[in-house]
């Protein structure tokens, strides 16, 4: 026993459960999606999403190399980051999309903002807000269809006419309606944004808050028949489960990621009501939402118990 | 009311043998006088005196202390100042062991003569100290003049290692039951609540049975709370169980209840029946590198040197740890030269396998921080506070209602490190200075056999030198009637200090 002995403070033991982890956790959660909507959507999909996982993950190395001299080759959240922002783009996008879209995100929404853990938007989300308007209206809103060069409309337009017929629930179920890549496939989103909550990975208060808020708004605005297509068209879904529930920009606390999901989902209905922006409503109310996350976080933050008033 | 915590893992294997072994003598006991934190104990026995088991070797000193008994019959061959398992300095009383066996017990009391003043005194008598506020010995919560509602017996173990109380339990269940019947005829409370967590289901059956034997439905009550960490903690289960936190330092008796261990239940029992003094605990050993990983009973003063020698320990290369206390709030130690004394309910003796030493990274803002404190701290904000130095931000976020349980840390996805962040920027604003770093050989003594090294912190005294530089009247011991009206003074202003 003549070694030495190490000496740290308490507590000794920690979890076996990292940030990366996080990361991995929900990189192979959007596999599925992905795997859709390549099906789907054809080659040009997949080449989408190689090109922006790829400078995702580049840019992020690159930025945090120039800020901390050092080469953190396994962090991938800035992989993630490129993942989901070429599952929100149509696979009609022309292949550049993806490299402007990693820059707006990781560069300036993350690495200006003071990196990882301190964007105050979701920088995937900030980033397809800003392709939105740069490329307002159809160039962004058209969508690759099933068959080859063939273009059409977001379902969202047939909806703000108020004809729900025109697509199928079967076919939004399992994404061969015309939608963004990722997020076509209701059934694949569901059930690993389910997956990613069972193994507490992400919240779920965010979620199901959100989707009782835009359920709500849609009932009275546009009735009873309106809820489901709306909620299962323009990428509502995806963003809720895996984008909102971000946990660098949404709240710490229960109530706050309560009312954080509500007012989600309340924005978004509205926008989705009143027609205007197309599918970039959803991301717009995704950066409105996290605008609030600070509020909510004073407002709704702990109070200390079992000491005296100080102060 | 909402349980928060978290449910920790064990890493190693939990030993699960319900027996109880006794350790193997030592040659030599080194008795601290100060069992953790506080005041300690006068020494009233010099070089050279013989003692016999259960002598007299400490009187309290100022308020927080506690009378110290020898474990072993044997001559004391010296006294040292050195560090205990805590970092206080203190004086050591060395014992150097013989074949005899006398006892040297206090009086036993009949049970005709059991009313709470007789009781009180032996409770003050008997040197048990608490578990959780080392500083406090275990008489002190009953001075208070609050009516006592609740006796609890807090029998949750959710950290992953320890097995000591449930196996005390097991073993002594009728003493235990019985000790808690005469504490709480000192507290005068109106009921007993035993508490066990789900994963002692087997436990609470077993007291369930024995209450219907001695027929004591109406005063013993059972409550199953969900193992979540840290329920071990006396001001948690008090803040449950009442609705109330009490301040730090403050008793739980403030809130009208009282929590003890089974530890202290057995002790008391053992003070009164038998009239033996406090001089020995049950304490888990284990960890991977220890071999026979069991629930000894341990003396106080037992240096940890014979304590792996008896156990065994497998050498395991250079990172080994040896935490003195639990896992999540136990503390390292630099050295092997301490003494188990009668505060720590466990000694693991870890390898690389079993702590982590993970780097910190980037906080995320997930918020599993804020979710686990049991005492509702935003402990991600001051973390951010921490590191920018504004303690001013830290203080008034409420980091002084800390109770260092660790489970933010425990949690943390990203590595930080915000227990010990917190434990360090409290500290600070509470002004508390560092304390000393451990010896780090094990020297002692005058004698022939241990070869007496010349070491920075430590002294050897001779026997007629005085020892400590402490005020004329702190010197005397404060009998009981000045405590009570002290505390009751203190508990008016709401805590100590």
């Amino acid at each position: 026993m003549g070694n030495k002995l190490l000496v740290t403070p308490a507590p000794f033991q920690a979890k076996a459960f990292s940030t990366n982890a996080i990361m991995y956790a929900i990189m192979v959660a959007l596999l599925p999606s992905a795997i859709s909507g390549v099906v789907v959507f054809g080659i040009k999909a997949l080449y989408l999403i190689l090109i922006s996982v790829a400078t995702g993950y580049v840019f992020d190395l690159i930025y945090n190399y120039l800020k901390t001299e050092k080469l953190n080759i396994l962090d991938i959240s800035g992989a993630v980051t490129g993942f989901i922002s070429a599952l929100i783009l149509p696979a009609s996008a022309p292949l550049y999309f993806p490299v402007i879209a990693n820059f707006i995100a990781i560069i300036v929404f993350k690495g200006f903002f003071g990196g990882t853990g301190r964007n105050i938007f979701n920088p995937a989300g900030v980033a397809r807000v800003i392709l939105g308007l740069i490329f307002a209206g159809l160039t962004i809103d058209m969508f690759a269809g099933t068959a080859i060069n063939n273009e059409v409309a977001s379902p969202l337009y047939y909806f703000a006419n108020g004809d729900y017929s025109a697509i199928t629930l079967r076919s939004l179920f399992f994404g061969t309606a015309p939608s963004a890549i990722g997020t076509a496939s209701i059934f694949c989103v569901l059930v690993c944004g389910a997956c990613l909550m069972i193994y507490r990975i992400t919240d779920y208060v965010i979620p199901l808050a959100s989707m009782v808020a835009f359920s709500v708004i849609t009932w009275i605005f546009s009735g009873a028949i309106a809820i489901v297509p709306y909620l299962f068209t323009g990428s509502f879904m995806f963003v809720s489960l895996f984008m909102l529930t971000d946990p660098t920009s949404s709240p710490n606390t229960v109530w706050g990621k309560l009312f954080y999901g509500l007012i989600f989902g309340l924005v978004a209905a509205m926008f989705r009501v009143n027609f205007v922006l197309g599918e970039t409503s959803v991301f717009v109310a995704l950066i409105i939402a996290n605008l609030v996350a600070p509020l909510l976080d004073k407002i709704f933050a702990p109070r200390p118990i079992g000491i005296r008033k100080e102060f | 009311m909402e349980i928060r915590g978290v449910k920790l893992k064990k890493l190693a294997k939990k030993n699960n043998s319900s027996e109880l072994f006794v350790l193997k003598p030592a040659e030599h006991y080194s008795v601290p006088l100060l069992a953790d934190d506080g005041d300690g104990a006068l020494r009233v026995v010099k070089v050279g005196d013989s003692v016999k088991e259960g002598s007299l070797l400490g009187r309290p000193l100022g308020r927080y202390g506690s009378y110290v008994y020898s474990p072993c019959c044997g001559k004391v061959i010296g006294i040292v100042k050195k560090l205990n398992a805590s970092g206080n300095e203190c004086e050591h009383v060395v014992i150097k062991r013989d074949l005899e066996e006398e006892k040297e017990n206090l009086e036993t009391i009949p049970l005709v003569d059991q009313n709470q003043e007789v009781l009180l005194k032996r409770l003050y008598e008997c040197g048990g100290v608490d578990n959780f506020f080392p500083f406090d010995p275990i008489y002190k919560k009953y001075l208070l003049k609050n009516k006592i509602k609740k006796l609890i017996i807090n029998l949750t173990e959710v950290d992953p290692y320890q097995t000591s109380e449930s196996k005390l339990f097991e073993n002594y269940l009728s003493e235990v039951v019985e000790g808690s019947r005469l504490l709480s005829s000192v507290a005068k409370s109106d009921e007993i609540l035993f508490i066990f967590t789900t994963k002692q289901k087997n436990l609470a059956a077993l007291l369930k049975k024995h209450i219907k034997e001695i027929n004591a439905k109406n005063q013993i009550k059972i409550k199953i709370y969900p193992h979540v960490y840290p329920l071990n903690n006396p001001r948690i289960i008090g803040y449950y169980e009442t609705g109330k936190m009490v301040f730090e330092g403050s008793r739980t008796a403030e809130t009208n209840v009282i929590v003890e261990s089974a530890t202290n239940c057995l002790d008391f029992y053992n003070a009164v029946n038998k009239g033996e003094p406090v001089t020995k605990r049950v304490v888990t050993i284990t960890g991977n590198n220890t071999l026979r990983k069991a629930n000894y009973i341990i003396k106080n003063g037992t240096p940890i040197k014979h304590i792996l020698e008896v156990v065994g320990t497998k050498d395991a290369g250079l990172e080994n740890m040896l935490i003195y206390g639990g896992v999540m709030s136990g503390i390292a130690q630099e050295t092997l030269d301490i003494s188990a004394t009668l505060t720590a309910s466990q000694i693991l003796f870890c390898d690389r396998g079993e702590y982590s030493r993970d780097a910190e990274t980037a906080c995320i803002n997930c918020g599993k921080c804020v979710a686990v404190c049991p005492v509702k701290i935003h402990v991600k904000n001051v973390d951010d506070a921490i590191v920018n130095r504004d303690f001013y931000t830290a203080r008034k976020l409420g980091i002084k209602a800390c109770i260092n349980c660790g489970a933010c840390s425990y949690v943390c996805p990203a590595k930080r490190y915000l227990s010990q962040k917190i434990n360090f920027a409290k500290d600070y604003v509470m002004g508390k200075k560092a304390k000393k770093a451990n010896s780090s050989e094990y020297v002692l003594v005058d004698g022939e056999d241990i070869p007496l090294k010349d070491h920075k912190f430590d002294k050897i005294l001779n026997p007629d030198e005085n020892l400590f530089d402490v005020d004329e009247n702190l010197k005397q011991s404060p009998n009981v009637e000045e405590m009570i009206a002290f505390l009751n003074r203190e508990s008016k202003k709401g805590g100590k200090k």
